[in-house]
């Protein structure tokens, strides 16, 4: 009542001086849809077949090498051939539309995520156990086996795992003969974990090929996205398309920021000590940063349609302008900026980070939230998006 | 020698043709068992009570707790059943009240699964309760020929016609606001979003539209009650009704509710309207009333009425605004007047060492829970003694717990909600001298005002 004294004078004094913009739905969200798809998802897609097929060549590459007894140089390639391919997909991390999205939840949802990278499930003690039995030299492997022996977390520990023990507990059986067998083979370890590393390299390069293959063409994943709410596309409206790739966008709320930052920060109860690097993504690779970043720049790239150094393209940021928000539009930009400084300011590695200058990955935590807090509070506010899972239940 | 009845009282007691009552009873029977079947049917048990693992308490209901998922089932069941027993009239004394109770028992359950039509339907089950609506086209008059009668005393109609009056005017009250009258939110948030709707979406995309439909659903809600009382206006207005439910219904989720209003404002019309539908006579009705009502009866409604006209006002008696600060928000029909989204985590310290913690809701809620809980200062408390008692339990307490909750209400820049500073763990469990509530932000919602 107190406001609305003052409104009823106002609606006397009829005066529009100075008032913003009136919001209008002029805003062509198919233009966005069709706009993301070509100039952030597909490329995204492209550019990680690139490198998984890189990654292929390179596990081969070492594989011949291991094999006839000096795999060291081909190794290292190796690892930076699996560094290329992950940032690569980090990116497609905020990509989990379509068949990379999780089957029965996402849209034509086939859950390929998985199937090129399991984490946070993974296993390292299971992918010793593979080793010792050999297991991957089945032609039709890693069909029927759990997630958590192949992609790119598996590959990444037979990759950079320098130490000839196992990650299994002692008494486990592959610690009652079988491991200490397998290290008595002169130069054995190196040459299975080789051997094992090829069949994953070429299972990831087969599903980004699978990948590439269901986005692109007519009838392609890609065109239904652009094409919501017309005839063909699985969205009965571009809104619910648009709601998505919104749903896609929280994964740097919950991976990034919560998994990736908080959890090896110290900041949750999942860790009992002060930090908790062993938590960290990539532990192997030391990559938990680099994820990060591209985590960030793929954010970015959603939020603008396109990266901030190319031509404007039809992203949130216009649809947010559209809607009568441009200061959010520049907020959120800033603040993604700003999140991205500061994660990439981190010194060294992130197990490095967390040991000189907690504080400042708390910051970097802050700066991540700061962009969450946009999404979740006058985002979803002034676009009427559906939160994740929103759907369940009516409303009044 | 006693005093008969008066003429207020002649009014209430006089008998009315039963018919009207006796369809609301079929039809509300059948709306709620399609409703309960629709609920089951789109997986809502799973996602609503057996996926969560925390739920928010009514205050003074803290022990009513969740039945596991065959419990759940059979809850359903219970209420489906007793629905269609409504429905047919069988039983009906017993189907009302197992239906009453169990339907508030599950009402109780979580409070992020509360609604105002949820509400609705639980006050309506208990004047089914009280009122004698199996007496005519029921199985209970055919198996017991003097339970039957073609009538009723009008004071039967006269309630229900109360109860959905007091739920629209005050719906009409609700949009009283400068949001709502002068800002057109959050309607034209909403409506903006569904410029693809069929036919009409290029209007909704209009901002003139949402101005326009914010004032006429401000006119409807507080008037339309009126003019479904007056013989002359009352088909127009039903007519108006029927449209108004009807656009509510393509435009928002709102479930059962459009069609649960369209039903019960039949009960406006004359009495006999379902016979010419039947081709059925009139009922015989005597010309005037000898009978009195019961006193302490009359004692409690009158004190039932007025629960009802002051509860929705209760939030007048606190400062600030009821939509920021939800402090009188529930049971008071503020139907879908604010759009609130909001970011919540807690930043829990340890009082013995210092150490902090940051704490995503997601930790302990659904996403759904999360959204709904993130406006409501009550539950953000709520969940703040929950955190605190979790702590203690894996051996990490004692601790305080401060929310760190930004909210943006029709669509402006994100806002405190709760006092950073301030322990929730702390806090007392109410919120009518909740000092860590923060005032609502004082700039307009986003968008053009209409002066």
């Amino acid at each position: 009542m107190r406001r609305l004294v003052p409104g009823l004078f106002g609606l006397l004094a009829c005066s529009n001086a100075g008032t913003p913009t009136p919001p209008s739905d002029n805003f062509d969200r198919n233009a966005l849809l069709s706009s993301l798809e070509s100039q952030v998802i597909q490329p995204a897609h492209q550019q990680f077949l690139v490198e998984a097929r890189a990654l292929e060549t390179a596990a081969s590459a070492w594989d011949q090498a291991a094999q006839a007894g000096d795999g060291t140089a081909a190794r290292s390639n190796a690892q930076g051939a699996w560094r290329s391919a992950m940032r690569a997909w980090q990116a497609v991390e905020l990509l989990q539309l379509g068949p990379v999205g999780r089957s029965g939840l996402a849209t034509g949802g086939l859950s390929l995520r998985d199937e090129v990278y399991s984490w946070p499930t993974v296993n390292p003690c299971r992918v010793d156990q593979e080793l010792v039995v050999s297991d991957y030299q089945r032609a039709d492997y890693p069909n029927g086996e759990l997630i958590n022996v192949y992609g790119l977390a598996a590959l990444e520990y037979l990759l950079f795992q320098d130490a000839t023990q196992n990650a299994c507990a002692p008494q486990l059986e592959i610690n009652q003969g079988p491991w200490a067998a397998l290290l008595a083979e002169p130069g054995a370890l190196e040459k299975r974990r080789a051997a094992y590393g090829v069949v994953l390299a070429r299972h990831v390069a087969q599903k980004a090929q699978q990948i590439v293959d269901l986005w692109v063409g007519e009838a392609g994943f890609g065109r239904q996205l652009a094409k919501a709410g017309q005839a063909g596309s699985p969205f009965r409206t571009a809104q619910a398309a648009v709601d998505e790739v919104f749903a896609a966008m929280f994964y740097l709320d919950l991976e990034a920021k919560d998994r990736k930052m908080a959890t090896p920060a110290g900041l949750s109860t999942s860790c009992p000590t002060p930090t908790c690097p062993e938590a960290l993504e990539s532990p192997w690779s030391k990559a938990a940063k680099d994820n990060l970043v591209a985590n960030l720049q793929m954010f970015e790239r959603l939020y603008l349609g396109n990266s901030p150094e190319a031509a404007a393209a039809p992203g949130f940021d216009d649809f947010l302008i559209a809607r009568g928000a441009p200061e959010l539009a520049a907020q959120i930009q800033a603040d993604t900026t700003d999140a991205l400084a500061r994660v990439g300011a981190l010194p060294g590695t992130m197990d490095q980070a967390l040991t000189q200058d907690r504080n400042q990955v708390i910051e970097a935590y802050e700066a991540v939230k700061k962009v969450t807090d946009d999404l979740k509070t006058q985002f979803v506010t002034v676009l009427n998006l559906r939160v994740p899972d929103e759907g369940a239940g009516d409303n009044d | 020698m006693t005093e008969g009845p008066k003429g207020w009282e002649q009014h209430l007691t006089r008998p009315i043709d039963a018919a009207s009552l006796v369809a609301f009873r079929v039809m509300f029977g059948l709306m709620m068992a399609f409703g309960l079947a629709r609920f089951v049917l789109q997986g809502w048990i799973d996602k609503l009570y057996v996926g969560p693992n925390f739920f928010f308490k009514y205050p003074g209901f803290e022990w009513v707790t969740v039945p596991d998922r065959a419990g759940l089932y059979t809850l359903f069941a219970v209420l489906f059943v007793s629905a269609l027993l409504i429905a047919l009239g069988l039983f009906y004394r017993a189907a009302t009240i197992v239906f009453f109770f169990a339907f508030a028992y599950l009402q109780l359950l979580d409070v992020t699964n509360y609604l105002n039509h949820y509400y609705f339907v639980l006050l309506l089950a208990g004047w089914l309760v009280v009122l004698p609506l199996h007496r005519h086209y029921s199985l209970d008059a055919r198996r017991r020929p003097a339970l039957a009668s073609a009538t009723l005393p009008a004071w039967c109609l006269y309630a229900l016609r109360f109860q959905i009056g007091v739920l629209y005017v005050y719906a009409g009250l609700a949009k009283l606001s400068v949001d709502w009258l002068f800002h057109a939110q959050p309607l034209q948030i909403w409506l903006l979003n569904r410029s693809e709707t069929p036919v009409l979406g290029p209007l909704f995309a209009l901002p003139a539209t949402a101005y326009l439909m914010s004032w006429a659903g401000f006119f409807y809600d507080l008037s339309i009650p009126f003019w479904l009382s007056f013989r002359r206006t009352r088909p127009y207005a039903y007519l108006v009704v029927l449209t108004f439910h009807f656009v509510t219904h393509v435009l928002f989720e709102i479930g059962m509710f459009p069609l649960i209003m369209s039903v019960v404002t039949l009960l406006f019309f004359d009495p006999s309207w379902p016979r010419r539908f039947v081709r059925s006579a009139p009922a015989p009705i005597a010309a005037a009333s000898t009978s009195r009502l019961s006193r302490p009866a009359l004692a409690v409604f009158a004190v039932y009425a007025a629960v009802q006209v002051l509860v929705p006002l209760r939030h007048f008696v606190v400062p600030g605004d009821v939509l920021w600060n939800e402090v009188g928000m529930r049971y008071a029909w503020k139907v879908m007047v604010r759009e609130k989204n909001g970011s919540i985590s807690y930043r829990v310290r340890s009082k013995a060492t210092g150490r902090e913690w940051r704490v995503s809701a997601h930790e302990y809620l659904t996403w759904r829970q999360a959204n709904e809980m993130s406006g409501q200062p009550d539950l953000i408390l709520q969940l703040a003694h929950h955190i605190a008692k979790d702590f203690g339990a894996k051996g990490l307490g004692p601790v305080e717990v401060y929310a760190d909750a930004l909210v943006s209400w029709n669509g402006r820049a994100p806002a405190r909600l709760i006092d950073p500073n301030i322990d929730l763990s702390a806090q007392p469990d109410t919120v009518l001298t909740a000092q860590y509530i923060l005032p609502e932000p004082p700039e307009p919602p986003i968008g053009r005002p209409l002066y």
